[in-house]
């Protein structure tokens, strides 16, 4: 007998889905007592078709549970680890905890996932309640995932519970917590239907069957889930269920492919042709399902589909996507296959027609490549190449690239130079120039409307190469070829290639501004930040926001401040803030800030340049750090921190292989500092130790001239800063020119000849109004004079004012309120390491997680003990987070579960 | 081929065996020997070797049409796949095909060249 059965069926039920109504979901309560049980980690395994998801739907759809579970389906984007995640965080911000604590981030170029999970691990700290993440089909992670979950699951706090579903065991180290007891399992057996579940599940589907029919078919599926509800929708509507189960049970066919035969044969034919030729998608709308069959209401069905529970899930809240059970699928595609072999390449293609159409670019190249018509699918990628890179996609390029036949790769000019980009982001230098070889060799054979956009993205990819070998004359040779290439009016074809010009603009402009090639990479940046935002791509508009305010430091501190602020501002909004584009800004406006000696309010942007430095950076981007840390400590009072700083930062000069305007600079205020340390033997040496053209530079005046006026020779420190004065020896930008007048003026005075003492005074002051620059008044401190000046005719008198009050209050500097800068940067692979200290993993288990050998992992143990100043783990684990290199412990606010203090690393490194 | 593997008809020692062991005895079948554990580690991994994979169940020509490189042979209530895959990876390939489609996975052997069954005539 069939109960229940859906309202259509009396009117029109020729095209509808046979098992309507068939819906319903048997509630497991044993099982949802166990997922919401004490474990911290609760790990579903199980084979396919065994009901994890539908078990684990059912449990999050409880009212208690509702806002407090975040969902991360596993759709096949969501193996590239990026999307992984970016699902991660948007699923748990949809959560009431995650809402209030997780912060957004878009996607990006070379988002790094260990630092998504750093900071996850820092959004999360303050959490306070229940939150359940759960991950579905988590063994379609690769291993890099696989390890960050890991790391996240270690050093999640408390409150924060994983459910991790999977169709077989994976690698993810949690033994440690079932020695803890914080893990619960759930498995295969653990999954069977008992036969009164079972019962529940045909009643819930409508399908009334006497006990013994029950029972039969409960024997026969072994309680396996896809088994019964396969049977169920065989049975909705059946006319003899006890035939059916006889016949059933006399089969020796396996489950699903017996019952999949019954439930296909009890659709109208509609329904059925709909089932088999929409297998072939990822994911299927009603739009999409017409096209395939022909027919229309496929969106109708769809929704009936998911109804009647037949392995289709919607995927978004309006239902109008779809996605098939993985298992289900396979079977209708082998079914399709079979049937209709002749037919497989045309639906590829019409889907993958669609999928172009509605901007799907990577679902239509897939489905062209399973069509086989390489050529199109080639032209498909190198179009979307832009959008895929600047989306962070890379392992998806990986992924499309590895579905064409090798020798396709190798002849077509576009697809070969896509390949030597994925081997740039992941493979090797030697594959990427063979590809690009290749690629120049066969620019000549790319079709006429093409031929400009394919030079362009050949330039792309070189210029990237150069960059990543670290060729300076190389990078500056592919920079103007590129911008040969940029500049060409048939680089742009309409409706495409605005990203790949946009993303030109800006690497060319941000590499010019690396070789201080300033008035190219100011013209470069200023027309990609316009066509960036034209087609509203915010990292690329942010990026070349970052170089155009770098640029501006040189001209006005205002608008370098308010152009860094606004990327800055642009980042936040999408979670950049780890970036080292990001650094570059926050320390154009920490430089600024110093400069205009608003040095507490500078402290945070120097920290968060800082924290994002690493051992690999660009040697500019340290020396620049390090040297506006010097000035900020300089003029705070700490003289011997700002030695040790200017210090490093000469170290650094050493590597750089370019002109550097900072170089000087630098070891100007290295010997300005040693000068107020009262070592001038050592200043002496210092200035004795450099070449002609070098000691005459305008900095090392300056820095001469403080010297020859802490031996009280004023008459040697005028003759100094004369040629400075007199412009024969240049400094790089007018406000620095203060500097020299005002120690002009400090030597007038000395010398008593106070009318031009006044007069330089009064040029030193007219350098340093229009930016405010008033760190020279701070680093040489003249109140007297300045007392004086303000009482003749000056039109600083605010200025003064200001000055003054400032020197007031510096006066008084305390000890370092913050916590002191590493001296040497950490590298990536130093940062791994730290990240796994607040775990209680040993030494050669952290070895073991990273895939490197014990030692190499003491050997990282000891240089960031050395870098950071500290002697055992937790004292590093408690400085790297007092620097923000690690997220602040979640553990210290509970009671129980405080990280293992003295687990010394030591001991190990001596053993 | 190495003959590491243990005496035909005998459990093999090593713990590619012992899985076999477990995964053939957990479904109350007798345990055939394994020749895929150890052995064939020691073997290297390239190399093209014939398989013979054993699923539960009857498979009808939908299932079996995902695997068009094997012969299928019913054998009482399983199936049994036999053909030459050419390496590691193919196997794996294999394995996941049928993880995919929920079948239960009862013994994975290599065959040794000398008693490899003849070649179907198909």
């Amino acid at each position: 007998m069939i109960a229940a059965v859906a309202p259509g069926k009396a009117e029109d039920d020729a095209g509808r889905v046979a098992g309507v109504g068939a819906a319903g979901v048997v509630a497991r309560p044993g099982l949802f007592g166990r997922l919401g049980g004490p474990a911290r980690v609760t790990v579903v395994a199980a084979p396919a078709g065994s009901g994890k998801t539908v078990l684990l739907r059912s449990w999050m759809d409880q009212p208690g549970l509702s806002g407090r579970a975040a969902w991360v389906p596993a759709g096949r984007e969501e193996r590239d680890p990026q999307h992984f995640w970016l699902a991660v965080l948007a699923a748990l911000r949809r959560t009431v905890p995650g809402s209030a604590l997780v912060a957004p981030l878009t996607a990006a170029p070379d988002l790094d996932g260990w630092a998504i999970t750093e900071r996850l691990l820092a959004d999360l700290a303050p959490l306070d309640d229940q939150l359940w993440l759960v991950v579905d089909d988590v063994h379609e992670q690769g291993p890099q995932v696989l390890r960050q979950l890991e790391l996240l699951v270690m050093r999640a706090p408390p409150g924060l519970r994983f459910v991790l579903a999977a169709r077989h065991d994976v690698r993810l180290g949690l033994h440690r917590l079932r020695l803890e007891g914080e893990l619960a399992e759930i498995r295969t057996d653990d999954l069977r239907f008992s036969l009164a579940e079972a019962a529940e599940l045909f009643a819930a589907a409508g399908v009334e069957l006497p006990a013994a029919t029950v029972a039969v078919l409960h024997e026969r599926t072994e309680g396996w889930a896809a088994g019964l509800r396969l049977a169920a929708l065989s049975l909705a509507g059946h006319p003899d269920p006890g035939r059916f189960a006889a016949e059933f049970t006399g089969s020796e066919r396996t489950v699903a492919e017996y019952l999949l035969a019954e439930v296909l044969d009890r659709q109208p034919e509609p329904v059925r042709r709909l089932l088999l030729r929409t297998s072939i998608l990822e994911r299927v709308n009603g739009e999409l399902a017409d096209l395939l069959t022909g027919d229309s209401g496929g969106e109708r069905v769809l929704q009936d589909l998911e109804a009647a529970n037949a392995f289709t899930v919607a995927l978004d809240t309006s239902r109008t996507w779809f996605r098939y059970h993985q298992m289900f699928a396979g079977l209708l595609q082998l079914q399709l296959r079979r049937t209709a072999p002749d037919e497989v390449a045309g639906l590829h293609r019409a889907a993958a027609g669609w999928f172009a159409g509605h901007g799907y670019p990577v679902e239509a190249i897939r489905h062209v490549q399973q069509a086989q018509d390489w050529g199109l699918a080639a032209r498909l990628l190198a179009d979307h190449w832009p959008t895929l890179h600047l989306d962070g996609q890379a392992a998806v390029i990986h992924e499309l690239l590895a579905g064409f036949p090798a020798e396709t790769r190798a002849a077509d000019a576009e697809l070969t130079a896509v390949a030597a980009g994925d081997e740039l982001s992941q493979g090797s230098l030697e594959a990427a120039e063979r590809y690009l070889h290749l690629a120049e060799r066969g620019l000549a054979s790319v079709r006429e409307g093409r031929q400009g956009q394919a030079r362009l993205l050949v330039g792309m990819v070189r210029l990237l190469h150069a960059r990543q070998r670290g060729n300076r004359p190389a990078v500056a040779e592919e920079a103007r070829r590129l911008q040969a290439a940029a500049e060409a009016p048939e680089a742009v074809r309409p409706g495409l290639g605005g990203e790949l010009r946009a993303l030109a603009l800006i690497s060319l402009g941000s590499t010019e501004f690396w070789v201080a090639r300033f008035a190219e990479a100011e013209r470069h940046l200023e027309q990609g930040v316009a066509l960036a935002r034209r087609i509203g791509r915010p990292y690329l508009e942010f990026t070349g926001l970052v170089y155009a305010a770098s640029l501006e430091f040189f001209r006005s501190f205002a608008l370098t401040v308010e152009h860094s602020m606004q990327a800055v501002e642009l980042a936040e909004r999408h979670g950049w803030t780890g970036e080292p584009t990001t650094a570059v800004a926050s320390l154009n406006v920490g430089g600024a800030l110093v400069w205009q000696g608003r040095l507490e309010e500078a402290e945070p942007w120097m920290q968060g340049g800082e924290r994002t430095l690493r051992a690999e950076a660009e040697p500019a981007v340290e020396l620049l750090i390090r040297s506006i840390r010097g000035l900020l400590e300089l003029a705070r009072g700490r003289d011997a921190d700002a030695l040790a700083t200017f210090q490093a930062a000469d170290r650094v000069a050493a590597r750089l292989s370019e002109p550097n305007l900072m170089v000087h600079g630098n070891r100007s205020f290295l010997v300005q500092t040693l000068v107020r340390l009262g070592e001038t033997d050592r200043a002496e040496q210092v200035l004795a130790g450099l070449d002609d053209h070098d000691r005459e530079r305008a900095q090392m005046c300056i820095s001469l001239a403080t010297l020859r006026l802490a031996q009280d020779n004023p008459r040697e420190a005028i003759a100094a800063l004369a040629p400075v004065l007199d412009g024969s020896a240049p400094l790089p930008w007018p406000a620095w020119l203060a500097q020299p007048f005002l120690l002009e003026a400090i030597a007038r005075d000395a010398l008593g000849d106070q009318i031009a003492a006044e007069s330089a005074l009064e040029r030193a002051l007219d350098l340093a109004e229009p930016d405010g620059v008033l760190l020279w008044f701070l680093l040489h401190p003249a109140p007297g004079l300045l007392e004086r000046h303000a009482g003749h005719r000056t039109a600083h008198a605010s200025l003064i004012a200001e000055v003054r009050s400032l020197l007031a209050g510096t006066k008084s500097a305390g000890p370092p309120a913050q916590p002191r800068p590493l001296l040497e940067p950490l590298s990536t692979s130093e940062l791994r390491v730290l990240r796994y200290l607040p775990t209680n993993l040993t030494g050669p288990e952290i070895a073991g997680e990273l895939y490197v050998s014990h030692n190499t992992v003491k050997t990282h143990l000891r240089t960031l003990y050395a870098k950071l100043g500290t002697h055992h783990r937790a004292e590093t684990v408690a400085r790297a987070r007092d620097l923000g290199l690690l997220a602040p412990s979640a553990r210290k606010l509970s009671s129980g579960r405080a990280e293992r203090p003295g687990r010394d690393l030591l001991r190990e490194l001596t053993s | 081929m190495t003959g590491r593997g243990g005496e035909p008809g005998r459990p093999a020692p090593e713990a590619g065996g012992a899985a076999a062991w477990a995964a053939a005895s957990a479904a109350g079948r007798p345990v055939s020997e394994s020749r895929a554990g150890w052995g064939a580690r020691q073997a290297g991994i390239a190399g093209r070797h014939r398989y013979q994979i054993r699923v539960r169940g009857r498979l009808g020509p939908t299932i079996r049409s995902a695997f068009p490189g094997l012969r299928a042979r019913a054998d009482g209530g399983d199936t049994v796949l036999t053909g030459v895959l050419a390496d590691q990876a193919a196997l794996y390939g294999v394995l996941a095909e049928a993880e995919a489609l929920g079948l239960e996975l009862l013994e994975v052997r290599r065959l040794p060249p000398r008693d490899q069954p003849r070649e179907p005539s198909s």
